[in-house]
């Protein structure tokens, strides 16, 4: 179920009034029943991978608790394996496996064997990286002893597949999002009321930003061959705010969908495209899956610690991996390599911590350096994302070539395919325009539009929420899926 | 909570009349000022789905224009129809009635997914109350979809100052392939066939078929039926009986003229259905002299 889809809005109301009139009396009820919404939602693509879902929540809740009453130390390593390996294995059969036999099949190819690795007949599940990595991150945490497993089984298959961040995220810890499982939820109205802010500004992010520039990031990606360099430069913007406006939309409307429900998930985005260099953009973009590789991979193999071959070693295998999680396909692998290059002379010259806190935090707007960073980074950003959107190596290649060619001088164009908005060439820049206005002046909350109550009466609040509405209503283009669906 | 839910109704309600407030006045601005204007000579229209798209070249056939359009049902053709009679001096109307329009595909063509996005967003401003709830029924997730869409499309015409529906509403479509009877595969057509009973029938097609034809006689206009050619192996014949019987039971007083076994050569097909531009020739010529 997308969260922009006719179904979504018919099933959240309905599980907003059960889960609160009807199961409210008990903790337990509510976590039941939450699992059960959470299997609908999910199942509605497809009800077979439910069986994964399941499978994982039996291993790791029952692996948990192993590695909490074992004494032996071999014994805890041995479960923690067996997680590893079983987590790990899924996602390796059913994301990478066709990638590695592809890949193998193509190497000895080079040197003249014939050797074939047969391909799986199989597609991804939704959400799978999502969800085991959460379920991995619940072993680790109990292993290194930061937390203790929950015998609670029902609070415990409800954090696994808590709907709204099942499928794309944010990925929470255990420690943050399972004691909210096991607690007693009080209906809060500010709360509640916060939530429906950030999922409307979620909904308006995706709906009206990232689908109208997908039609234009789209054609212009899949056709970069017939338009010139200065055309594949607007190709990138767009791609570079599509992604943004999907994703973090997407982690907006799972951040707000779940305060209505009680529960509070941590922020995923912290306005990225403001940052002042690569490494502050880092810490803004996908917060919880760059702190999950901080954590479970990039500290436990030396961090920035020890000699310059280890940082250098470290930092290229962080990005690398991250970007092989993205995806099964060299271009992701290429991208994390082109972050690690680039976050790499920060780190080693220790300028990776410079900017904490966000731009302009005392004044309206930003110094001439402060400006001239976030256009360079933002800049940088956009190239390096054509790596991530392409659908080869090659296409990357030929992409920039047509970029850094004389053609970049001459006026940019795009083929006009029907669309349903007659004039939406020209307000798509004016939308962006309004986002990017929108993000610096809410840049020091944790989304746009929280306690708007400070600033605004009622009558300016609703006319505020009712101007959302109504561009999400005009300019909804054809439903498109979440990009992250596929990671 | 209740304050919760008390805000969030008022909202949303809120929003809906405003919603509403904003489409019907849109709908009513474009109803005014929909430009439906042919050519001054044009006496005649030729309306249908794809098989009278590719079958008359309207620049052969005198004062005629073909507004005929792939995948349109009878529906969208009757608010089309209303709208030209109202803007233009038309006499005759010939209305393509083929074997695949009295089948349950027609549905599809009405209140599936793709008309809801296609058709809907630009002839819903036209439709009457009725119609609005009989399409909300039956498919209300893409009539929630397609209302949206009308708005959209409604906007762009108000603000752009255009209303014109030329290039919109159909014409003839000149198709340059010629089928390869090679590649024709008689059992894939048979498992087809089992599949979907000949008897399944679209009587909510067959209905607006009938409105249209009241329209224009009460308007004086002549209207003719018209089923243009169809190959032999075309699978959709098989339900000529049926066919036959529906045309002699609702349409039997509306003048029907059968091009349907019009001497073709295969190499005048696009496909078993469609004709391309050889066929068409011949078609319309023929067809020219009749008037």
């Amino acid at each position: 179920m997308l969260f922009n889809s006719f179904d979504f809005a018919v099933f959240l109301p309905i599980t907003f009034v059960i889960y609160w009139f009807i199961c409210n009396k008990n903790t337990k009820f509510q976590n039941f029943f939450l699992i059960i919404s959470s299997y609908i939602f999910y199942g509605w693509w497809d009800w077979r991978f439910l069986i994964l879902i399941i499978f994982s929540s039996f291993l790791d809740y029952y692996l948990g608790i192993q590695i909490d009453k074992s004494k032996n130390q071999r014994l805890r390593k041995t479960f923690l394996f067996l997680s590893l390996f079983f987590n790990l294995g899924l996602l390796g059969i059913f994301k990478y496996y066709n990638f590695f036999a592809v890949s193998f099949t193509e190497a000895f190819s080079l040197f003249g064997s014939e050797f074939r690795v047969n391909q799986l007949k199989i597609i991804l599940p939704v959400g799978i990286s999502f969800y085991t990595f959460q379920t991995l991150s619940y072993t680790f945490d109990i292993y290194k002893n930061k937390i203790k497993p929950t015998k609670d089984i029902f609070s415990f298959f409800a954090f696994v597949c808590f709907f709204p961040q099942l499928v794309a995220g944010p990925i929470e810890r255990a420690a943050n999002l399972l004691p909210q499982f096991i607690r007693k939820r009080t209906f809060n109205f500010d709360n509640a009321k916060e939530g429906l802010r950030q999922g409307l500004f979620g909904l308006f992010k995706k709906v009206v930003i990232a689908d109208n520039c997908a039609i234009y990031a789209n054609n212009i990606f899949e056709n970069y061959e017939i338009y010139p360099g200065s055309t594949l430069i607007l190709g990138a913007i767009f791609f570079t705010f599509q992604i943004y406006c999907d994703f973090s939309g997407y982690s907006d409307i799972a951040i707000g969908t779940s305060k209505l429900f009680g529960f509070n998930l941590k922020q995923n985005f912290a306005y990225p495209y403001f940052s002042r260099n690569i490494a502050e953009f880092w810490r803004r973009w996908h917060i919880s899956l760059s702190t999950w590789f901080r954590d479970y991979l990039y500290i436990p193999i030396g961090g920035s610690k020890g000699s310059k071959y280890n940082k250098i070693k470290n930092t290229f295998i962080i990005f690398i991996v991250s970007g092989f999680w993205h995806g099964a396909n060299w271009t992701f692998i290429f991208w994390g390599a082109a972050n690690a290059l680039l976050f790499l002379p920060l780190l080693l010259f220790n300028k990776n911590r410079n900017y904490i806190e966000i731009v302009a935090k005392e004044t309206f707007l930003p110094n001439f350096r402060e400006l001239t960073k976030i256009v360079c980074t933002f800049s940088i950003t956009s190239l390096i994302w054509v790596i991530f959107r392409s659908e080869s190596i090659f296409d990357t290649i030929n992409y920039y070539s047509i970029i850094f060619s004389d053609s970049i001088f001459s006026y940019p164009f795009i083929i006009e395919e029907e669309t349903n908005f007659q004039f939406l060439p020209k307000t798509i820049f004016v939308l962006i325009f309004v986002l990017i206005s929108i993000d610096w002046l809410g840049r020091k909350k944790t989304h746009p539009l929280k306690k708007l109550e400070l600033n605004f009466k009622k009558p300016t609040r609703w006319l505020i929420y009712s101007t959302l509405c109504f561009l999400i209503f005009i300019f909804k283009a054809d439903q498109q899926d979440f990009i992250y669906f596929q990671f | 909570m209740k304050k919760f839910l008390k805000n969030i109704i008022g909202f949303i309600l809120t929003i809906l009349i405003l919603f509403v407030s904003i489409l019907l006045t849109t709908n009513f601005i474009v109803n005014n000022n929909a430009n439906f204007k042919l050519d001054n000579n044009i006496t005649h229209i030729i309306v249908g789905n794809s098989h009278s798209e590719c079958s008359f070249n309207d620049s052969i056939i005198t004062n005629c224009s073909n507004l005929s359009l792939s995948g349109e049902s009878y529906l969208y053709t009757f608010f089309k129809t209303k709208k030209i009679i109202e803007l233009n001096n038309i006499k005759n109307i010939t209305i393509e009635f083929t074997n695949i329009q009295i089948h349950s595909t027609n549905n599809e063509w009405i209140w599936g997914d793709e008309p809801f996005s296609k058709r809907f967003p630009i002839f819903s401003p036209f439709f009457d109350f009725n119609t609005h709830v009989f399409l909300l029924r039956k498919n209300i997730k893409q009539y929630i979809n397609g209302t949206l869409l009308t708005l959209n499309k409604n906007l762009s015409k108000i603000i752009l100052n255009n209303y014109s529906y030329k290039n919109k509403i159909g014409g003839f479509k000149k198709l340059t392939k010629q089928f390869n009877f090679k590649n024709y595969k008689e059992k894939e057509v048979e498992s087809f066939l089992k599949n979907n009973s000949k008897t399944d029938i679209s009587f909510t097609n067959l209905h607006w078929l009938k409105k249209i034809i009241i329209l224009c006689e009460n308007k004086n206009i002549n209207v003719n039926l018209v089923r243009s050619p169809q190959h032999l192996k075309y699978f959709l014949r098989k339900n000529e009986s049926d066919f036959q019987l529906i045309k002699k039971l609702f349409f039997n007083e509306v003048e029907f003229i059968d091009l349907n076994n019009f001497k073709l050569n295969n190499t005048d097909f696009a496909d078993l259905g469609h004709l391309n531009f050889n066929g068409s020739k011949k078609t319309s010529i023929h067809f020219n002299n009749l008037k």
